[in-house]
């Protein structure tokens, strides 16, 4: 007997619904793939003519040719400050919450969180301007607060929520039986957070900081306002106290200026899909973890 | 040891819930002298150092509302279809859960570009543009969030339906979409907020700075509280730009937070309903 | 809808879940207007066998059924027949009762909203027909419009099998319909069993040996996803003449 793909296509074919809902499914399908078609599709000039020489590049406007090196240097640099800053504070605030707190103020921690992921990076943007960049500029004594560790630090602020709701989804889903077996061999709470708990959430959490990771690679308006727009790998390298450049900035500054046509335009399309293919890999290497934390 | 340990961890709570006291309470100490009725009701002027956000709010509203229109029956169709059309194919299922994730993870600014190229070549650099730009980038959010609902709908009532000898179609109208309202409403708050927070996907698709009032055709552009704090923060020294930005940005977060307020308000509705 | 009431015939190779086979060698027919009862120990594919008769396992990933089922000649598992009409004709009730979060009137004339050529006047009569019919009228009848899920688990049961009485389902299947209720429950919903016996085609699961003597025409033993020629040695004398012998 045959397996049928969609059950009882017969009675599907004929129903209005059946044809609305694989419509509706079709357009979903034709966005994600066209996404992506797209940004190849538009990149392919810069790729044929450059090859992988555009990543490798440190000048933007070189003659006639683009290089890419310094924006993605940027996003990785920002992307790994934001991850190491939010990092201590996300999940010591989910192992609190997940492990200590009982389920009202646990309630309130999480849409505190959900508040504060869903406040509009503009108006980070807005704050990182006229607040951060100067105490950055005032503590460490800079000519200009607009720096790689300002973006990461801002983007650190906006990833918590996200690091932190996430993280604390992984270890509420550690079974409780784990929990009382551990106080039953006479390890305190604290303990059994961090030697119990802690290890078996593991993979959600791995989760977690990945997702929060892609999503401040892609944060746009926000870096923009405070990572200072220069294309240029500071010198030395490690500098992060200099200003920079990260993909979405970029896009964000020259886009409009390029809008539509010319080798600018081709080369604006792919940094854009190595921001994509950046972001993409790291959601679904999150989202691989957090499915293995479920079926843990 | 134990009792250090926490203290840094409530601390750490502390600082984490602390931030959405901090962003609120600069917004309301930096916005709330430049709001007034005037502000509120009045058009920018002098590259909005002067005059009001009224078209700017209109604006937002129009792109937000345009977005939910196109994209609230695409994503409660894809989402149907991911849980109730394709059961006996699990493998496609997760892939297009998996596509829709991708989609999710999208960086927003991308959204613009392509869809610049895509909605911009019929409509030009128009609110219609953006509105579009916005379904797509919010379709996930809604579609994962229905997904959620659906799935968690216990079997035993669609089999109850099925064994009435009630077709797919009619469970789903009768039996699922009332069963799933909540769900599927907690879903398109979800996106309405995170459309009205979104600046980059529509930076250059949708909006121009000054002089735009209501868009009367598909190919006028729209002005947005959002693209109106960026340019005004772009402005940098003058006081009073700084001062209408946060204004703006005052009235864009209450916006936000009242969207994600309902949104958790029906969700909680939710789990009080499946309780009883 | 025809005035005949159909067998059903069984001419089952193999029913599968994934690679699970969990029926096998299956065939028999049950005559049109009788009782069968299908008794077994839990795990003997009792229930599997009722939901593959009104294809309700079409959803589960991996069901897959080697053979034919028939229903007054007619193979149900045939591309040409669609499940949702075949299930017009073959109801279901669950061991437990499904009852929708609406009004318990609401709940009865459920399925009739679905069915053309509904005379809409007679409806409020069908339903307290139908309610008659579970003996649930008397209890409900002042209070149509309240909530459904507030019933208790028997009147839940009672309501569910209204519900689907008012569609005059031609076969009726029953997946231990009283395994967890009150007896007054239980003691309705046999009692209609007996007074539709002529009526359709019935076919009830159950575990309980004593009922399936009291209602049912014929037992039919299961075990291991297949039939057995006779009942199971171990299986214990009828209660009543346990009791006849104490006293």
């Amino acid at each position: 007997m045959k397996t049928a793909l969609l059950n009882s296509h017969s009675e599907n074919l004929r129903s209005p619904m059946f044809w609305a809902v694989s419509t509706s499914a079709l357009i979903a399908l034709v966005a994600g793939l066209g996404l992506l078609g797209f940004l190849i599709i538009e990149s392919v000039p810069v790729f044929s003519r450059q090859g992988l020489g555009f990543l490798s590049g440190t000048e933007w406007f070189g003659p006639d040719e683009f290089g890419a090196w310094p924006m993605i240097y940027g996003s990785l640099a920002t992307a790994f400050l934001a991850s190491l800053f939010a990092l201590p504070i996300a999940l010591g605030s989910a192992v609190y919450t997940a492990e200590f707190l009982s389920p009202k103020p646990r309630l309130a921690v999480k849409a505190a969180m959900e508040y504060l992921a869903g406040v509009p990076g503009i108006v980070y943007g807005l704050l990182g301007m006229t607040l951060l960049a100067q105490w950055v500029r005032n503590v460490f004594d800079l000519i200009d607060g607009n720096s790689l560790l300002t973006a990461g630090l801002l983007l650190a602020v906006m990833i918590l929520p996200t690091v932190t709701t996430l993280s604390e989804d992984a270890l509420r889903a550690v079974p409780r039986r784990y929990r009382e077996t551990a106080w039953s061999l006479g390890m305190n709470r604290v303990a059994t957070a961090f030697c119990v708990s802690l290890p078996m959430a593991l993979p959600g959490i791995c989760g977690a900081v990945f997702l929060g990771v892609g999503r401040a690679l892609g944060e746009t308006v926000a870096v923009m306002l405070v990572i200072g727009g220069l294309d240029r790998i500071p010198v030395p390298w490690f500098n992060l106290f200099a200003p920079g450049q990260s993909i979405p900035s970029k896009l964000g500054r020259e886009a409009a200026e390029a809008l539509g046509g010319g080798y600018h335009w081709h080369a604006l399309m792919a940094l854009g899909l190595v921001l994509f293919v950046l972001a993409l890999s790291l959601s679904l290497a999150g989202r691989w973890f957090l499915t293995r934390q479920r079926s843990a | 040891m134990e009792k250090g340990i926490l203290v840094m961890l409530r601390a750490f709570t502390l600082i984490a819930c602390g931030l959405l006291v901090f962003v609120l309470s600069a917004a309301i100490v930096r916005g709330l002298p430049a709001i007034d009725a005037v502000f509120l009701t009045a058009e920018s002027k002098n590259f909005g150092l002067e005059g009001g956000i009224f078209y700017q709010t209109l604006g937002t509203l129009i792109l937000i509302s345009g977005a939910a229109a196109v994209g609230l029956p695409i994503a409660l169709g894809s989402a149907l279809f991911q849980t109730e059309y394709l059961r006996r194919a699990p493998r496609l299922k997760k892939s297009f859960r998996v596509l829709m994730d991708a989609l999710n993870s999208a960086p927003t600014i991308v959204f613009g570009l392509v869809g610049y190229l895509v909605f911009g070549a019929a409509f030009g650099v128009s609110w219609l543009t953006g509105a579009f730009t916005l379904a797509v980038m919010i379709l996930p959010t809604m579609q994962s969030s229905m997904v959620e609902a659906f799935e968690a709908l216990p079997e035993t009532y669609r089999e109850a339906g099925k064994s009435l000898g009630m077709g797919r179609g009619a469970i789903i109208r009768s039996i699922l979409l009332p069963q799933c309202f909540y769900g599927a409403a907690t879903g398109l708050f979800l996106g309405l907020a995170r459309a009205a927070g979104e600046t980059a996907a529509i930076l250059f698709t949708a909006t121009t700075f000054s002089g735009v009032t209501i868009p009367e055709s598909a190919s006028d552009p729209a002005t947005t509280l959002q693209t109106h704090i960026f340019t005004l923060a772009q402005e940098g020294l003058d006081p009073r730009a700084a001062e209408n930005a946060w204004g703006a940005a005052l009235v864009l977060l209450t916006l936000v937070f009242v969207l994600l307020s309902a949104a958790m308000w029906i969700r909680s509705r939710l789990h009080w309903e499946s309780a009883a | 809808m025809s005035d005949q009431i159909p067998a059903v015939e069984l001419r089952i190779a193999h029913v599968f879940f994934k690679n699970h086979r969990v029926l096998e060698d299956l065939n028999r027919q049950f005559p049109s207007r009788s009782v069968t009862a299908i008794f077994g120990p839990s795990g003997s594919g009792k229930t599997t066998l009722l939901r593959t008769l009104s294809r309700m396992n079409d959803d589960v990933e991996g069901f897959r059924v080697e053979g034919r089922v028939l229903i007054d000649g007619e193979n149900i598992y045939s591309d040409a027949v669609e499940a949702s009409r075949l299930r017009q004709k073959v109801g279901m009730l669950f061991q437990k009762p499904c009852v929708f979060p609406k009004s318990i009137y609401q709940n009865v004339v459920f399925g009739l909203r679905h069915r053309d050529g509904i005379d809409r006047k007679a409806v409020p009569e069908m339903a307290e027909n139908v309610l008659r019919e579970v003996r649930l009228w008397d209890e409900v009848k002042d209070r149509l419009n309240e909530w459904a899920p507030n019933l208790s688990q028997g009147q839940q049961q009672r309501l569910a099998l209204a519900r689907l009485l008012i569609l005059e389902p031609e076969i009726l299947l029953m997946d231990e319909p009283t395994s967890s209720l009150d007896p007054r429950s239980a003691e309705a919903i046999e009692s209609l069993i007996e007074r539709h016996a002529k009526l359709r085609t019935i076919l009830l699961v159950t575990h309980n040996l004593e009922q399936a003597r009291r209602v049912c025409g014929e037992i039919v033993f299961m075990d291991c996803g297949r039939f057995l020629e006779s009942p199971p040695v171990q299986l214990p004398p009828p209660a009543g003449e346990e009791l006849l012998k104490k006293y």
